[in-house]
């Protein structure tokens, strides 16, 4: 008998937890931002192609055609400091600031912006434009 | 008087009643008072006693006053029918031959009083003469006299039988007058109906008169006759003609005629009338709906709903019915008839309360109820009685004809229009319902309240908007065009979100007006505010509608269509809007005639196919207001509105060729053109009976045609040539240059935050931010001629972006001949930048797509990323994408904006170097007055002039850098202040609240507050390439003023902030030739009691 009240506030409890708002889970899309860091300091450029959607790839065509790029990326980002700095979101938008420290005195201050390529906006994401800061 | 000569020799009757002829009557005529005694008439004619029936009863009201008659007794008595079988019958003995037979009813039962409380049907030699005949509905109420007739009744078995048959309560008859029509010579026509009136609306004439009498007795009809055409006959004394044209005279003739063998007519009675004009009765129509039917288009180009709204009914469709009045036959072949009573056909429509029209369309299409009387019906809205006893038969004047009625000002109060139609003989039925708002003919949204339940919100950017009524406007309070937080660009084309009209679908043709007013997100300009706000209409749904809209970062206005998901640019011109100002926006479409107006000045005319209908919606991107929106038809006035070329325009070539559209042209009417005060050629209406006009001028000499008489005008004339309507657009440039600015932020302008100088002195450029208003100005004023500037600067574009638009952008300006290129910001900047090779590759490729389009195209050297020690790897970048630019072909050189901001002083060593770090805005935009410098520095390239631009050089703060000798040492800024962004500190949001004129067009050095217990003798320092007023705006609650400020002179005039401790700031001035200038400490020697820091403004003398 006590064993089933236990059992219906449990059932209860989840039916209560199941209606409320949605929090924000940005780890699918963080996991799309940590793969992107990994694959600039690696210079897979095939990888960077594969995290973005269709317009930013179209925008960023240079990575299959450069055959410099890769090396250059490795150059470029060997010891840097790869940060998170904010994370937001809007409607099935997800951004997130990032700070790149390559050393010296810069850096690189970039907004990453991902959205859900599921009907439901729950993922995987894919990165749709990167905006300067 | 006597019309029928009584001819003896005719045929005799049957014996059995010449015996009871008197000496006066004739042979040939019979006559019988059914339910009475024998008697002679007013007219000494005599009635036998009843007889002749096989049963039946006798009634008698006597003392009863029949109207409609000298001869009350005849009506008096009666005879009726209380069972079902058989039916009274009277067989009357005759000579074999044709008769006319009157027949004499009055309904003297008050129990049958009452339209169908009784219903009988009377043969004549068993044929079927009078089907559902209603006394009192026909007589026009109770104890009134009603003869019915039949001519040529043909007897050939020696007897006339006429019987009564039941439908609803008992039969009954007063007299019955039988005639031989041999005997009849009757050519003394009716009198002439008395009293022809009639009343009007937009497509409908109602027409009535008095009755006309007549020596037989009784009138058998009347004769209606339209512009000398019979067009209808009627058995009852009023005739509606529908389906005429609006707003036109028309003359009408009523004759009644007799029941002679060759009817006589009567002379005819007269009037002439004209239909309203339709906007003055018709309001607009909201909804058309095809009862019974599918939806369809008219020969209007209406759009008519499939049939919804009903409770109940049945469908009839008579689809080979030819329908005459109507060029619409589908309208009238489907119907809805209700065969219950219960519930009665009710037709519901949600709408907003206000006061309405409805009209409605009807035809007798079913030959069961071709007969007056046949069909009655009583039609109700919002439960009040609307129209009774409507008979179409009897009011089209037969079958197969198209009847409108309308029923004006119906007042809603709850939210629905109820229209019912209730039984009263046969079932009601129904073709077609219109509903025309009456609100002064408008359909008005005012924001009064906070029901919005007719609007449907749509987020087409994907950011969700917030629309909502506040302080009785509908506000619209997101962001959703920030691309900062991804939304989409679709090429150069905008998305945002809009309030689409729900209840207005079935609408084609139409004006609407609006009043809009952008915000600004906060009382201060944010680095987003001026994007796109305006009207979309025909808009049917996300991806097809048109839309004319406003934005005042780029500064155009664009009237466009899109179709498919597609745009396409209709007409653009370079002016956008000012914040916080309220427009009058008012859109005009009808048929393939597109009119944009804005302040009641017309934009835009276009003549385009694409869209023919629907409804409007309110679009923005940003924080915007709409209010006092206004639907309603079309104007009918004549008018014509000059399609090309636009006001505020520059045309590229010599050859001016001119375009135009024409509304409510009357037949025959035409066009010319005039430009520069010389007509044009003929104008060419294209394609035919479109009302789109086209011509060529000619060739003009360069300059701007911007006097009133010599621009373009465009005249609209009758076939009489009477001017009906005229339009005149001024500002038009011959043989000038039209500029694309293509580009990223920096080009659009992005942080420029100072406003006032973004309109160009010649009208053609409205905008807040950029510089091409500014360089508009300069190269109008040097070259002489005129120019425009089109600034298509997308935040954020790399080249790769670019090269995706770029075709979109020189379709939507194929008259643009230069290109002003400057791009690579964004690519060197970021997490995966460009190398020098990519990015010359694209910028190479955009050359090309412009040369290709027979532009001439100027590449900019892009400006650092400031300070630059924070940006070494980055500015190495661009200093190699500048190094590659020199090497692309079919390219001019623009300004080199990378060693001016640099300030590099052209050795080799970096430490020396300096920099204009305080006219950027950021790291990357140049400010206000950075954007002014950018103006001067293009202007210089593309003219080969070398001017200096007025800026304060060197500018240095000595708490940086104690002798300036630093690289990038201050973090002071000079700008320009403006409404909306009136910060005067670098590190406080303390604003200024009133500014002396004197300081207008002066730059500001924006200090630090917190430095303001600086006690140096030398804190702030700059150099001028020219003499100027240095003025100091210092602290009105000082005490006393610091040494180095003895030298300046106190102007009188102060400063207010809303800075609590110092409120008031006294202006001190000081001229200066050109040379450095020192400027002390807030707190230096001297000063005592300054509580704010001082601010500096610098004019040139």
């Amino acid at each position: 008998m006590k064993m089933n009240f236990i059992l219906g506030w449990i059932i209860a409890l989840s039916a209560v937890l199941s209606h409320a708002e949605p929090t924000i889970d940005y780890a699918d899309a963080e996991a799309v931002i940590n793969e992107y860091f990994t694959a600039l300091e690696q210079g897979d450029t095939q990888s960077l192609l594969q995290l973005m959607g269709p317009e930013e790839q179209a925008n960023s065509d240079f990575l299959k055609t450069d055959p410099g790029y890769s090396s250059w990326l490795v150059n470029h980002y060997q010891g840097a400091n790869f940060k998170i700095t904010k994370r937001s979101r809007q409607n099935d938008f997800i951004a997130f600031d990032v700070l790149i420290d390559i050393g010296g005195d810069e850096n690189v201050q970039e907004r990453i912006i991902l959205k859900s390529t599921s009907s439901n906006g729950t993922g995987p994401y894919k990165i749709i434009r990167r905006i300067e800061l | 008087m006597n019309s029928i000569n009584r001819i003896q020799k005719a045929l005799p009757l049957l014996g059995a009643w010449l015996c009871c002829f008197s000496a006066a009557v004739s042979a040939l005529e019979l006559r019988i008072n059914a339910g009475g005694s024998a008697f002679t008439d007013s007219a000494g004619k005599v009635w036998l006693a009843d007889t002749g029936f096989n049963t039946g009863r006798k009634s008698n009201v006597s003392g009863v006053q029949i109207a409609g008659t000298s001869d009350d007794i005849l009506y008096q008595t009666q005879r009726w029918d209380p069972s079902a079988a058989p039916d009274l019958t009277y067989s009357l003995a005759v000579t074999n031959g044709n008769y006319r037979v009157n027949l004499h009813f009055a309904e003297t039962y008050s129990g049958a009083f009452g339209n169908g409380l009784r219903l009988f049907d009377v043969y004549l030699e068993d044929s079927l003469q009078f089907n559902n005949l209603d006394i009192f509905s026909a007589a026009g109420g109770g104890n009134r006299a009603l003869v019915v007739s039949a001519n040529n009744i043909a007897v050939a078995d020696g007897k006339l039988d006429i019987r009564f048959s039941q439908e609803v309560e008992n039969p009954t008859i007063s007299a019955i007058e039988i005639i031989s029509v041999a005997s009849i010579q009757d050519t003394t026509p009716p009198t002439v109906p008395k009293n022809f009136t009639a009343t009007a609306d937009s497509s409908s004439i109602n027409l009535s008169w008095g009755a006309s009498t007549d020596d037989s007795g009784f009138v058998a009809g009347y004769r209606i006759y339209r512009d000398g055409s019979q067009i209808g006959s009627t058995t009852t004394t009023k005739y509606t003609d529908s389906g005429l044209a609006s707003n036109t005279s028309y003359s009408y003739s009523v004759r009644a005629f007799d029941n002679a063998p060759t009817a006589n007519l009567s002379s005819p009675a007269n009037l002439s009338i004209s239909t309203l004009p339709a906007v003055a009765t018709s309001g607009t129509v909201i909804k058309r709906i095809n009862v019974g039917g599918s939806a369809f288009t008219d020969s209007a180009g209406n759009l008519w709903l499939a049939d919804s709204g009903y409770n109940t009914g049945r469908i009839a469709t008579k689809s080979t019915a030819n329908i005459l009045g109507t060029t619409d036959d589908l309208i009238y072949q489907t119907q809805r008839w209700d065969v219950k009573a219960l519930p009665e056909l009710d037709y519901g429509f949600n709408l907003p309360n206000g006061q309405y029209s409805i009209r409605l369309h009807f035809a007798e299409t079913y030959s069961g109820n071709a007969g007056v009387g046949l069909r009655v019906f009583n039609i109700l809205t919002e439960n009040q009685l609307a129209i009774s006893n409507l008979d179409i038969f009897s009011e089209a004047g037969g079958i197969n004809r198209a009847l409108v009625r309308t029923i004006d000002q119906v007042a809603v109060t709850d939210g629905q229009l109820n229209i019912q139609f209730q039984h009263k003989t046969e079932n009601p039925t129904l073709a077609a319902i219109e509903i025309i708002s009456e609100s002064s003919t408008s359909i008005d949204y005012t924001f009064n309240s906070t029901d919005l339940s007719d609007w449907s919100f749509v987020n087409d950017s994907g950011v969700t908007a917030n629309w909502s009524v506040t302080n009785g406007k509908l506000l619209q309070s997101v962001d959703t065009g920030n691309q900062s937080f991804g939304s989409p660009m679709i090429q150069s084309s905008k998305v945002g979100t809009f309030a689409a009209l729900t209840r207005n679908i079935g609408m084609n043709n139409y004006q609407v007006s609006a009043d809009i007013t952008p915000r600004r997100d906060s009382t201060n300009r944010d680095f987003f505010d001026g994007q796109d706000i305006g009207l979309m209409f025909r808009y049917q749904d996300i991806n097809n509608y048109y839309r004319i809209s406003f934005n005042s970062r780029e500064s155009y206005t664009r009237l466009e269509k899109r179709i498919n998901g597609a745009f396409t640019t209709l007409a653009v011109n370079s002016r956008g809007y000012r914040e916080e100002q309220t427009y009058k926006l008012l859109v005009l479409a009808s048929g393939s005639t597109i009119q944009v107006s804005l302040d009641n000045k017309v934009l835009f005319a276009v003549y385009d196919k694409d869209l023919s209908g629907g409804s409007i919606a309110l679009y923005c991107q940003d924080k915007a207001e709409f209010d006092n929106v206004t639907i309603k038809a079309p104007s009918i006035s004549p008018m014509i509105s000059i399609e090309r070329p636009l006001a505020y325009s520059v045309l590229t070539g010599d050859q001016v060729q001119a375009a135009a559209v024409a509304l409510n042209a009357p037949a025959g009417s035409y066009v010319e053109f005039d430009f520069s005060g010389a007509a044009c050629g003929n104008a060419q209406e294209t394609p035919a009976g479109s009302g789109h006009f086209i011509t060529n001028c000619g060739s003009f000499s360069q300059g701007d045609y911007d006097q009133v008489g010599l621009g373009m005008a465009a005249y609209l004339y009758s076939a009489t040539h009477v001017l009906l309507a005229s339009d005149e657009h001024l500002r038009v440039g011959v043989q000038g240059d039209q500029y694309l600015a293509v580009g990223d932020s920096i080009t659009l302008g992005s942080f420029d935050l100072f406003a006032e100088d973004n309109l160009s002195q010649d009208g053609r450029i409205i905008g807040q931010q950029g510089y091409h208003a500014h360089l508009n100005d300069l190269l109008t004023a040097s070259e002489q001629y005129p120019s425009i500037i089109f600034n298509t600067g997308v935040g954020g574009d790399r080249t790769t972006h670019t090269l995706n638009r770029i075709d979109s952008i020189l379709t939507r300006h194929s008259d643009a001949n230069r290109v002003l290129l400057m791009l690579g910001t964004n690519d060197a900047n970021g997490s995966t930048p460009l190398t020098s090779a990519t990015y010359l590759s694209n910028m190479q490729k955009l050359v090309n797509k412009a040369v290709n389009k027979g532009m001439s195209v100027w590449v900019a050297q892009i400006p650092p990323s400031l300070p630059y020690t924070n940006f070494g790897s980055v500015n190495q970048r661009k200093r190699d994408y500048n190094n590659g630019l020199n090497q692309l072909t079919n390219v001019q050189p623009g300004p080199d904006f990378y060693n001016f901001f640099y300030d590099d002083n052209g050795t080799t060593t970096t430490s020396d170097d300096y920099d204009r770090w305080s006219m950027f805005f950021d790291n990357l935009h140049p400010n206000a007055l950075g954007q002014q410098v950018m103006a001067e520095l293009w202007h210089n390239a593309l003219t080969g002039a070398n001017n200096q631009p007025f800026f304060l050089d060197r500018l240095c703060n000595r708490l940086e850098s104690a002798d300036c000798s630093a690289i990038s040492p201050t973090k002071h800024k000079q700008t320009y202040l403006a409404s909306g962004y009136r910060y005067y500190y670098v590190d406080k949001t303390y604003e200024v609240v009133t500014v002396p004129n004197v300081l207008a067009n002066g730059i500001w050095i924006q200090t630090a507050n917190n430095e303001l217990n600086n006690t140096a003798t030398q804190y702030l320092s700059f150099t001028v390439d020219r003499p100027v007023t240095v003025y100091v705006a210092y602290s009105a609650g000082a005490s006393s003023l610091p040494n180095w400020l003895s030298n300046f002179s106190n102007t009188g005039s102060t400063l207010t902030t809303n800075d609590p401790l110092t409120p008031t700031l006294r202006l001190y001035s000081r001229n200066y030739n050109a040379g450095a200038v020192n400027l002390g400490g807030n707190l230096a020697s001297g000063a005592v009691g300054a509580k704010s820091n001082y601010v500096v403004i610098v004019k040139q003398r």
